[in-house]
């Protein structure tokens, strides 16, 4: 089989990437490994998803399903239940080696290739959790998926450690369902949540947020009997004489995001320390030529809308590429994100640049009023005044970057702290 | 008397003020028109918009996502999902078909969010 352009995973950006690879006339192949499309999006039942996008406020399954219609009505190929196990690039394409139901193993080539894995969500593992690995430990997108999709109930008394968003999603559904839950529990000294989260889920429904505050211990050897928690201090290390066990049947985990590249070593991308994901231009092209990247799997997205948003760009992208050769090439010059930018993406951009790029980063630190600056070779290509920054919420911001010298050095992204 | 809640309207989730002049409520820190609705309701009675899950007759797909048709009182959340619970989802759904009507006798309807097709 042959195709202009495969997209790998059908969440939010991958029907987004489909969609607009097909529009701009490439034949596109969209491989899934769950059945349906829509990724997350189906177990995520709660509404506020597709403000920016539709102008309207969605439920998941409905935004999916939004997109999914757009996909349907396309002459794209969607496969689902099918697994990639490898990739190989060729010269000027991509020889993917596929597994499904109907066809066994088989082999497509692609011209240009999209990746939107999307993200995955850390473990107990991953957090050095101690204590016995009893049943009962899930994470949030699991305890998501047996409520939602498979109408189970995790637990009857749950204690959450972690507070992203679906940590605190989950609090307010486990509640509705009629379980209770104990608290959230809070490393860090902020809510790493949106605050209309914090208002909708936790204190509509009386549920307590601790901060500075961990799960120290897991009770139990077959089910979780019970954990004990502990306050931190400045450091970090728990205080003595805080500790508190908590009987419960379910601890669940809201701890973080990982973007799934796992599928890309063998093609070895550059690839970003701080975002864990490739390293790419504004079209959303990486270091390697045709291979491009986007939605979470480049980089965790608070919102749905720009996920849809950054799809949309790659797979316009990889259909204009497929159509001429992977040889041409326009230079590409580096961003580094400096002083209170905790990353920058795109970290390349690709000259020249007359339509506005899409730029996205976060702060290190919530900041109140802050100076942000373009700079290539000591002359500003953007300043602005931004308001009201803080770690948990992205900034998306459209910028006008044409007057970049293509044969100049790297632009620097300033972000700066202003007395306010 | 001065109160500050969050909106949540959208992600922005804007601190606002309500305050409390000659009887009116008076917003303040809002970003948008919506902001400034919202904060009123809140302060004369919440309303939050229901999304949930309800049981299907499928195997395969048990639950079927489902959204109330208008937002009710913060209060009778509880009432509405226990009634919810009698309901099952019979057959093939898309979004925005009504599933049940007249939840509480109080001129709410249940409407699918997520699509169930049978057999795919």
């Amino acid at each position: 089989m042959k195709c202009d352009v495969a997209v790998i995973g059908s969440g939010p950006a991958g029907m987004a990437a489909s969609e607009s690879a097909s529009l701009a006339g490439a034949s596109v192949c969209l491989i899934e490994r769950e059945e349906r499309m829509g990724g997350v999006l189906k177990q995520c039942v709660h509404d506020g998803f597709g403000l920016f996008r539709f102008g309207e406020k969605l439920t998941g399954p409905e935004y999916a399903w939004r997109y999914a219609q757009k996909v349907r009505a396309l002459p794209v190929d969607f496969m689902g239940s099918t697994y990639l196990k490898t990739v190989k690039k060729r010269e000027t394409s991509f020889l993917l080696e596929l597994v499904n139901s109907t066809h066994g193993v088989f082999s497509l080539e692609a011209r240009t290739l999209v990746t939107a894995m999307g993200c995955r969500e850390r473990t107990d593992r991953q957090i050095f959790l101690h204590g016995e690995r009893p049943a009962g430990v899930f994470t949030a997108g699991q305890a998501q998926h047996f409520i939602n999709i498979r109408g189970l109930m995790p637990g009857r008394r749950c204690v959450i450690l972690g507070s992203g968003d679906i940590g605190l999603i989950m609090a307010r559904r486990l509640t509705l369902e009629g379980a209770e839950v104990e608290g959230v529990y809070e490393v860090g000294e902020r809510c790493s949540g949106l605050p209309r989260n914090v208002a909708q889920c936790l204190e509509d429904y009386d549920i307590p947020l601790h901060l500075r505050s961990t799960v120290r211990t897991i009770h139990g050897r077959e089910r979780v009997e019970a954990v004990t928690v502990a306050q931190l201090d400045e450091e970090g290390h728990p205080l003595n004489g805080t500790e508190r066990r908590i009987e419960c049947d379910a601890l669940i985990l809201s701890v973080g995001l990982i973007p799934e590249n796992d599928l890309l070593a063998p093609l070895e991308p550059e690839m970003d320390p701080v975002t864990r994901g490739p390293v790419v231009d504004q079209w959303g092209q990486t270091s390697v030529p045709g291979l491009f990247s986007c939605g979470n799997a480049l980089q965790v997205y608070d919102l749905v809308d720009h996920v849809s948003e950054s799809g949309h760009r790659a797979g316009k992208a990889a259909a204009l590429l497929a159509e001429q050769s992977l040889a041409t090439r326009a230079p590409r010059i580096p961003i580094h994100a400096q002083d209170f930018a905790s990353y920058i993406v795109p970290q390349l951009l690709q000259c020249p640049s007359s339509e506005m790029v899409s730029m996205a980063f976060r702060p290190k630190t919530p900041i109140e009023k802050a100076s942000l600056r373009i700079v290539q070779d000591g002359q500003d290509l953007v300043c602005q005044t931004l308001h009201w920054l803080r770690p948990a919420e992205m900034q998306n911001l459209p910028l006008d970057l044409s007057q970049a010298n293509p044969q100049g050095p790297g632009l620097e992204f300033h972000l700066e702290q202003v007395m306010p | 008397m001065t109160k500050t809640i969050t909106c949540i309207v959208c992600p922005r989730g804007c601190p606002l003020q309500l305050s409390d002049a000659q009887g009116q409520v008076c917003v303040t820190g809002n970003g948008c028109k919506r902001g400034e609705a919202y904060g009123k309701q809140e302060a004369i009675h919440p309303l939050r918009t229901l999304t949930t899950t309800v049981c299907t007759d499928s195997k395969e797909w048990p639950r079927l996502p489902v959204r109330l048709s208008q937002d009710i009182p913060l209060e009778q959340v509880f009432a509405y999902m226990k009634a919810l619970d009698e309901i099952v989802a019979r057959g093939c759904w898309a979004p925005g078909d009504v599933v049940a009507q007249n939840l509480l006798d109080a001129g709410v309807d249940v409407v699918a969010t997520g699509e169930l097709v049978y057999g795919s």
